[in-house]
């Protein structure tokens, strides 16, 4: 057997291993054949930095957005349209930051795992905004006034049109453009036969870089979307040059565990109705009780969860107990689950069959075995799709370019779904940025600011915040210096780790925001 | 926590009257204040005291209501109030359902140390856990199902008979609500929050 049928043979076999795509399959392939092993953990090492710096620099952007929004305006039994949609934003824009932290966190520990080292994160946050993210070449449609993604900075900007379609270009989704597999079979016996042709003398690097271009790969490695450089560091864990041994470097106990994160908190719900603020939650068993005739629900009956449980690889839904997203590494396999949970929550790997609505406050889940209280567990939406769900509000949406690629048919994919989200977009109020602002349901927040624009006395707390902001990052990367006992689930024991992360990390966040 | 009750705060006894007739024994004027006594238990909410007396208002009970005088019939929180998830001081006084991973919401009130304890006390009817395997039900009923099964655990480990939990006060069968946390002297009047910015915790918001 020579070189290139083996490195075929190989990436079919983690192919069928790690579910890869047949464009990922013939990336594996050419790394296979063309690197060596310390090649490839070098460049896997560099573009895990690379892609734990994208994470950071884009938690800046959603939370100054989300803070822009003014949800305290929401009244419980005087919701309106447009305090309701606002409301949904938030939840929504803190739901995607709150999984930006925790992809983050899943790229750090297969960091440390391949390294020893935690990720390099103090100073290594983007100085100032609007700022373009490494690697990041977008090529989606064009946005307002015609910019293309490639060619326009992401601002620090309010809850707008305009920055939702910011927010479109970073969670772009990976599916290559211009890439329609629809038989398998027939594009692998034609690689086949092409495969069969060639010999070591005569494949060179403009073979390879044909195979890639026909599959929707770059040829500069600036990759088209957040999405496709993850199926990159994808094709390099899955590739043939590394093994298991590799992720033993950093141990499991100083990763950062499950226990650290929570998918919802009381910022990414919503309500999805008019409720009664001052009616008690119902106990377990009366959860799914329907409210008397004539008579407003709780907050808990109406209340919408933006990230789902069952929205990561590594769980189903149905468990809880088994439900845990931010996993330690120890193998290429956990790796790959790790980077899985990445890109199914963002950028996602397409859009769903149908947009799904809004609760309708109505328990459609399962009954659960531990309390029978009944769950309303749904698969969550994208990134990508939370976002232009939102934009899709907005009163320039109608004539927007964003819609375009439907209507021309470069992303059939998307056609589908997006022509579901005019629909049930059309029903609906539209609002444009300058009447939230007046409406008092968004702030009006300046652009990209730096502290030398703010007033001597606001110069000071945003210098202290910047400070702290750095004194967090110092803190993320000390995490990996407290190994967990495994004792965060034992009565009365304490783990070291969440102890820590308890104290200085989320007391520091309650320090800022305060 | 202890069951023994061998401290008693205030005078206060084991006798375990009936539990929450209204009382004309004691309605404080506005100014009344709290104040705390040396050993006293503290903890997170309504209904999770182990002992008569051990509540902010001590034997007394309530403005307008009647005494506490068992375990489980306290009023309110002792331990500092607080609005956020870490802020607590010591084991046993966080609160819970805003903010935290799932083990820490799953056991509101019974936190393990200072930082472990997640979100407000006291904690008001109208919260509800956000996340994990109670969520979207009641913080304050999943609160004193936690305590009921530890202090029906200890009481079973005795050497001598142990006074059984009695109900919370019965003008609260969902725990304190909003308005009158905010409302009784001395209660949390004025600088109660819970937090968060969706104003869905029932207890206002803080940004």
């Amino acid at each position: 057997m020579n070189d290139i049928t083996r490195a075929w043979q190989d990436a079919r076999a983690a192919e069928e291993q790690l579910e890869l795509s047949p464009s990922e399959t013939f990336m594996v392939f050419v790394i296979n054949l063309t690197m060596s092993s310390d090649q490839v953990k070098t460049r896997l090492t560099a573009d895990l930095q690379a892609a734990i710096a994208v994470e950071l620099a884009t938690i800046p952007i959603y939370l100054y957005t989300y803070y822009s929004i003014n949800r305290t305006r929401t009244n419980g039994k005087d919701l309106k349209p447009s305090s309701k949609f606002t409301n949904n934003a938030g939840a929504a824009i803190m739901s995607v930051a709150v999984e930006e932290m925790l992809h983050m966190s899943l790229s750090s520990n297969i960091y440390f795992a391949l390294t020893g080292k935690p990720p390099k994160l103090y100073m290594n946050a983007p100085e100032t905004y609007p700022t373009i993210l490494p690697h990041h070449n977008p090529v989606g449609p064009p946005g307002p006034g015609g910019k293309t993604g490639g060619d326009t900075p992401i601002p620090l900007r309010g809850f707008s049109f305009e920055q939702m379609w910011h927010f479109l270009q970073i969670e772009y989704p990976m599916k290559p453009v211009g890439v329609e597999i629809v038989d398998e079979a027939k594009v692998y016996e034609t690689f086949d036969k092409r495969l069969s042709a060639l010999t070591e003398d005569t494949i060179d690097g403009d073979e390879y870089g044909a195979f890639l271009k026909e599959f929707g790969w770059p040829s500069d490695e600036n990759w088209n979307s957040i999405g496709q450089f993850y199926s990159y560091i994808r094709c390099l864990i899955a590739s043939s040059h590394i093994t298991d041994q590799d992720f033993k470097a950093g141990e499991a106990a100083c990763q950062i565990q499950a226990f650290n994160y929570a998918p919802n908190n009381v910022d990414t719900i919503y309500p999805s109705e008019t409720f009664s603020q001052a009616k008690p939650a119902p106990k377990p068993c009366d959860a799914k009780a329907i409210p008397a005739e004539g008579t407003l629900p709780n907050a808990a009956y109406v209340a919408g969860y933006m990230n789902e449980p069952d929205s990561h690889s590594g769980g189903h839904g149905t468990d809880w107990e088994d439900d845990e997203e931010l996993i330690p590494v120890t193998s290429k396999q956990e790796a790959f689950t790790a980077l899985e949970t990445i890109c199914e929550q963002g950028e996602g790997y397409g859009l769903p069959e149908a947009p799904t609505s809004e609760p309708t406050g109505e328990q459609t889940g399962s009954q659960d075995d531990k309390d029978g209280a009944w769950r309303n567990y749904s698969v969550e939406d994208s990134h990508f799709w939370k976002f232009l769900k939102l934009q899709s509000r907005f009163s320039a949406f109608p004539g927007s370019v964003e819609q375009l690629p439907m209507m021309s048919g470069s992303l059939p994919w998307m056609k589908d779904s997006i022509n579901k989200l005019k629909e049930d977009a059309a029903d609906q109020e539209h609002y444009s940025a300058d009447a939230l602002i007046s409406g008092g349901l968004v702030y009006d927040f300046p652009n990209s600011p730096v502290s030398a624009q703010y007033p001597q006395h606001y110069s000071d707390i945003n210098d202290f915040l910047s400070g702290l902001f750095q004194y967090m990052l110092i803190l993320s990367e000390t995490i990996y210096l407290v190994p967990s006992n495994g004792e965060d689930q034992v009565e009365g024991q304490i783990d070291p780790q969440h102890l820590f992360f308890n104290e200085a990390l989320h007391r520091s966040m309650i320090l800022g925001h305060g | 926590m202890s069951n023994s009750c061998g401290s008693k705060t205030s005078g206060g006894g084991n006798s375990c009257n009936t539990p929450s007739q209204k009382s004309p024994m004691f309605i404080p004027s506005q100014d009344f204040k709290r104040v705390p006594v040396p050993g006293e238990e503290l903890h997170a909410c309504m209904g999770l005291n182990s002992c008569a007396g051990q509540d902010r208002f001590g034997m007394d009970g309530a403005p307008g209501f009647a005494p506490n005088d068992c375990a489980g019939q306290g009023y309110c929180a002792t331990t500092q109030m607080h609005s956020c998830h870490t802020n607590n001081d010591c084991s046993n006084q966080g609160g819970c359902g805003l903010y935290g991973s799932e083990s820490e919401l799953s056991k509101p009130g019974d936190n393990a140390c200072r930082s472990m304890g997640s979100c407000a006390t006291p904690i008001n009817a109208e919260r509800f856990i956000t996340t994990g395997a109670y969520r979207g039900t009641s913080v304050w009923h999943r609160a004193r199902e936690v305590f009921q099964d530890k202090f029906e655990s200890k009481a079973q480990g005795a050497d001598t008979d142990q006074p059984k939990l009695k109900p919370q006060p019965s003008e609260f069968p969902d725990g304190p609500t909003y308005t009158w946390i905010t409302t009784v002297p001395d209660g949390t009047k004025d600088s109660f929050a819970a937090c968060g910015s969706s104003g869905m915790s029932g207890g206002g918001s803080c940004g």
